[in-house]
């Protein structure tokens, strides 16, 4: 069976859409990749609480993030209380920065 | 709005949230509550200390209650250099606050002529210098609520001097005010943030 030939595609007007990064681009990600972006560190219930999301998606979605390499998680005792800390790493903080860039211009680009 | 706003928006509001349990606004209103019923009795000297014990209760109990229900969160080192330039400033103006009620008391002391002036307005100068202290509060820590605090206090001394009252009535009629408003937002609080299992708090659920 032939392969049907593939219409060539010039998306380079759309370039900054295309390289937008998918990790960051999924609102719940991008979310917590903004909380965390925003302070220096934070619990698993900050976010919870500040995102709405429930604690299995924030869990699924903070692992992404983290398979990404975008948010380290340490574990610590507070006054005896253990505690997930979460925070951006450079290449997170990096990442975001990017992100933030790319869907300006794409949205500035676009036409009236 | 550009997207640099929108961050610093999305900062503030989380920062504020930290600041909506009402729980400053409940001492406060007990400060009052409890000044107004001592003066009734004629003992408002046992209120000397009484600043210092609410403060640290009310330090303690939000560290507990609210960082229990909202989360543990480090701010950027922005938010941490505003909120230190904040607690120095207001320092500083309770320190002028204790100077001018050095003076104050003082101004029982003699007859001269500003003494007098002074005694004629009676607790209207303490009344102005508690708003004074109210509104500092609002300007630095951004939390506008002290603004309609510091209204009320200088709006119920100014009218309990004009109307003769009790002194006892002033501090009495600010600290149900004030106490009420903390009592809302507190249960308000409490029904929005719920207290979280321990699983929840600690994030245990993720990276088991």
């Amino acid at each position: 069976m032939r392969n049907r030939p593939v219409a060539s595609t010039d998306n380079s007007d759309f370039k900054p859409i295309t390289n937008i990064d998918r990790v960051i681009h999924e609102p719940a990600r991008f979310l917590i990749m903004a909380y965390l972006y925003i302070v220096e560190s934070a619990d698993f219930l900050f976010l919870e609480r500040r995102t709405g999301l429930t604690r299995g998606n924030l869990s699924s979605h903070l692992s992404k993030l983290e398979s990404a390499g975008y948010i380290s998680i340490d574990k610590e005792f507070v006054e005896k209380i253990p505690r997930t800390l979460l925070s951006l790493t450079d290449k997170g903080r990096e990442a975001f920065k990017t992100y933030r860039l790319s869907m300006k211009q794409a949205l500035d680009e676009l036409p009236e | 709005m550009t997207s640099e706003l929108d961050l610093k928006s999305i900062e503030k509001r989380a920062y504020l949230a930290y600041h909506q349990d009402g729980i400053w606004d409940i001492f406060l209103g007990l400060f009052f509550l409890s000044t107004g019923i001592f003066m009734f009795y004629d003992m408002a000297y046992l209120m000397g200390g009484m600043p210092v014990v609410l403060y640290f209760a009310a330090f303690g109990l939000k560290k507990s209650f609210t960082q229990s229900r909202l989360g543990y969160v480090k701010f950027s080192k922005e938010r941490q250099v505003k909120e230190k330039q904040g607690r120095l400033k207001l320092s500083i103006l309770l320190t002028i606050t204790m100077l001018l009620g050095i003076v104050a008391f003082y101004a029982y002391m003699g007859d001269a002529d500003w003494q007098i002036w002074i005694r004629s307005l009676g607790l209207v100068s303490f009344g102005f210098v508690v708003a004074l202290v109210f509104g500092a509060v609002a300007v630095l820590f951004e939390i506008w609520r002290f603004l309609f605090y510091a209204l009320v206090i200088l709006a119920l001394f100014i009218a309990g001097h004009l109307l003769n009252s009790a002194p006892a009535a002033y501090f009495l009629s600010c600290g149900i005010i004030i106490f009420i408003i903390g009592l809302a937002l507190l249960i308000r609080f409490m029904r929005k943030y719920p207290k979280p299992s321990n699983e929840e708090s600690t994030g245990g659920i993720y990276r088991q």
